[in-house]
């Protein structure tokens, strides 16, 4: 199903291919890039260590009015934070994060 | 493998791994060039200084030269000017808001014989003790009913405090909770350890990994560190490079001051900072502390030695550091009592202890009195957290007790970049903000609590970002409602 969201159904379609052969920050990298050109979000990952979220990759400087972060775990040991999430709203929310998911999966899985 | 290859196989790679940071087989220590820069940096004239004090206000980190040349500043009319450049880039970069922690000591027990400090391994009458894992879980007790939420541990050099016990006590802390209380933020103080032991550590969670190398000056180093583990400079002076390649993004450097000349000793931890950035990808050290000589009992070493810092000298070093490293934490710590914490708070530093007890099992046993056969050395300042707290909000500074960016990745090479595109402000005072009324409610004396929440609202009007003014008062409502550990 097309979101009718220029640009996010290329990068869902994109991440569906699993980072197409890159490792896991250099997809997770572009991840965040692409969903920064393509749709206006903002979002960074990080490895999560028991309390501790160490930043891997993505938007590094923070929107000016960003007010609520959130966060999520897209695997044991990966997490996103979303600052924004542009012009995504719920169901696509959802599905990005999905994707994300798959991403981690399929880079975890090529080692 | 044979035995013989076996036991050989740790110091072939300790040798390695203190090497491999080296740039043509040196460290980044050159005591003759320090020597020299600093001859040379002698009698500095003013609009030199005023240059490097603008571009210092320019928020970009100092080059050895400029630094040296800040240190021998012999103009008194000079100084001043000093001290409202570092207050400033504190303002500028920090804001008024001081993060606070208390010290947690697990052990004692300790295989090297550091001449300043008490728990060396001669010291045949101090009273030694590694704590059990309960015992720990009872001293996160006592300090998060106190209102803490960071705390640094502490480890003495012995196979007793092995990775697997450090690991453990890790664990225990952050499983511990007391109503609403719980510890956040666990910073290790540690002696430097394996690539492969870093790893282990950074599994569990632990927030900043500090070591300091007491003196950077080698023969002073050689001398005040006869024996033991410790007796190895540069196994010391890569720890941190070691804990950086296994992933440990937040470390921390220091220095002992008075063991040799201060001057020399700033310039050393700049070029730490500078070796960091250059091999990390410009992430430097998270913290510095420069702790003074303090008394200890059974050791040879005591202050008033021939490189004691005086209380001048001490607020000159704090400034010229603001000054050359803007993004990095300082620490002032209880060793020095309450007149000077208040003056280098206003010249740079950015973190404190307080309520802090250093003997081992002191929370929970709670003796009162100082006890210098359990201690490493001596503290200069008591208060309890409520005094300290009390005192810096009627200096005018919100304590922190937040912990929100390491646990959403604002770490490393992030919150460099954060803080340089000068984006702190925006969430750490906001946070400052949330994390002081969270222990104003839960923990604060009534007087406490009346100065707190007058300095709470002063700040929303003139320090929080207009458009963010409304989110900060809808999450305090949310805290007075009962709701916890909220943050932007
Ligand atoms: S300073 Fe640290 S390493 Fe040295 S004797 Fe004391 S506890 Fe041990």
């Amino acid at each position: 199903m097309e979101s009718g969201i220029s640009g996010f159904d290329a990068w869902s379609r994109e991440l569906g291919r699993g980072g197409a052969g890159r490792d896991l920050r250099a997809a997770l990298e572009r991840a965040a890039a692409r969903a920064a050109r393509d749709f206006g979000a903002r979002m960074w990952f990080a490895e999560i260590l028991g309390r501790r979220w160490s930043y891997i990759a993505g938007s590094m400087e923070r929107a000016p009015a960003a007010v609520a972060l959130e966060r999520r775990a897209l695997s044991e040991r990966i997490g996103v934070v979303v600052e924004d999430w542009g012009r995504l709203a719920g169901e696509q929310r959802a599905r990005a994060l999905e994707r994300l998911a798959g991403l981690c999966a399929a880079c975890a899985e090529r080692g | 493998m044979n035995a013989l290859s076996q036991a050989l196989m740790p110091s072939f790679f300790k040798e390695q791994e203190a090497r491999r940071y080296m740039d043509s087989d040196r460290d980044f220590i050159d005591d003759g060039w320090i020597e020299h820069l600093l001859e040379q940096s002698r009698h500095p004239d003013r609009s030199r200084i005023r240059e490097i004090l603008a571009r210092a206000l320019s928020l970009v980190r100092l080059e050895p030269a400029e630094t040296a040349a800040l240190l021998q500043i012999d103009d008194a009319d000079l100084w001043p000017e000093v001290f409202e450049t570092a207050r400033e880039i504190k303002n500028k970069v920090y804001g008024p808001r001081i993060v606070t922690f208390a010290p947690l000591y697990c052990s004692n027990l300790c295989t090297n014989s550091c001449l300043y400090c008490g728990f060396r391994r001669e010291n045949g009458s101090a009273s030694r003790r590694r704590l059990s894992i309960d015992e720990v879980r009872r001293e996160t007790e006592a300090l998060v009913q106190q209102g803490h939420k960071r705390l640094v541990v502490v480890y003495g050099e012995h196979p007793t405090s092995s990775i697997d016990y450090q690991c453990e006590t890790i664990e225990a802390i952050y499983k511990t909770r007391v109503g609403h209380g719980e510890i956040r933020r666990v910073n290790v103080n540690a002696a430097p350890l394996s690539i492969s032991d870093y790893r282990r550590l950074k599994e569990v969670g632990i927030g900043t990994f500090q070591v300091f190398q007491e003196t950077y000056h080698h023969e002073t180093y050689r001398k005040v560190h006869p024996r033991g583990k410790k007796a190895d400079y540069d196994w010391r002076l890569y720890a941190l490079h070691r804990a950086q390649e296994a992933g440990i993004d937040d470390v921390a450097i220091g220095a002992l001051f008075g063991l040799y000349d201060w001057r020399f000793e700033v310039i050393g931890l700049l070029l730490h900072a500078i070796d960091l950035e250059r091999k990390f990808g410009g992430v430097g050290p998270h913290t510095i502390s420069f702790p003074r000589l303090e008394p200890a009992a059974g050791a040879p070493i005591q202050p008033g030695a021939a490189h004691a810092v005086s209380d001048e000298d001490f607020k000159r070093l704090v400034a010229v550091l603001r000054c050359s490293v803007p993004y990095t934490g300082l620490i002032i710590t209880a060793r020095e009592p309450a007149e000077i914490r208040r003056d280098v708070i206003n010249v740079g530093c950015t973190q404190t202890d307080a309520s802090s007890r250093i003997g081992i099992g002191a929370y929970a046993e709670d003796y009162g009195e100082q006890q210098s056969r359990r201690q490493q050395f001596m503290l200069g300042d008591t208060r309890d957290l409520d005094e300290v707290v009390r005192d810096l909000a009627e200096m005018g500074y919100l304590t922190s007790f937040c912990t929100a960016g390491y646990r959403c990745g604002r770490t490393g090479v992030h919150f460099m970049s954060l803080a340089r595109s000068g984006n702190v402000h925006r969430f750490c005072i906001p946070n400052a903000i949330l994390t002081f009324k969270e222990y104003l409610v839960d923990f604060a004396s009534d007087e406490t609590r009346a100065v707190g929440e007058k300095l709470i609202e002063k700040h929303i009007r003139e320090t929080v970002l207009q458009p963010l003014r409304p989110h900060v008062r809808k999450r305090l409502a949310e805290i007075e409602n009962g709701k916890r550990d909220i943050w932007f």
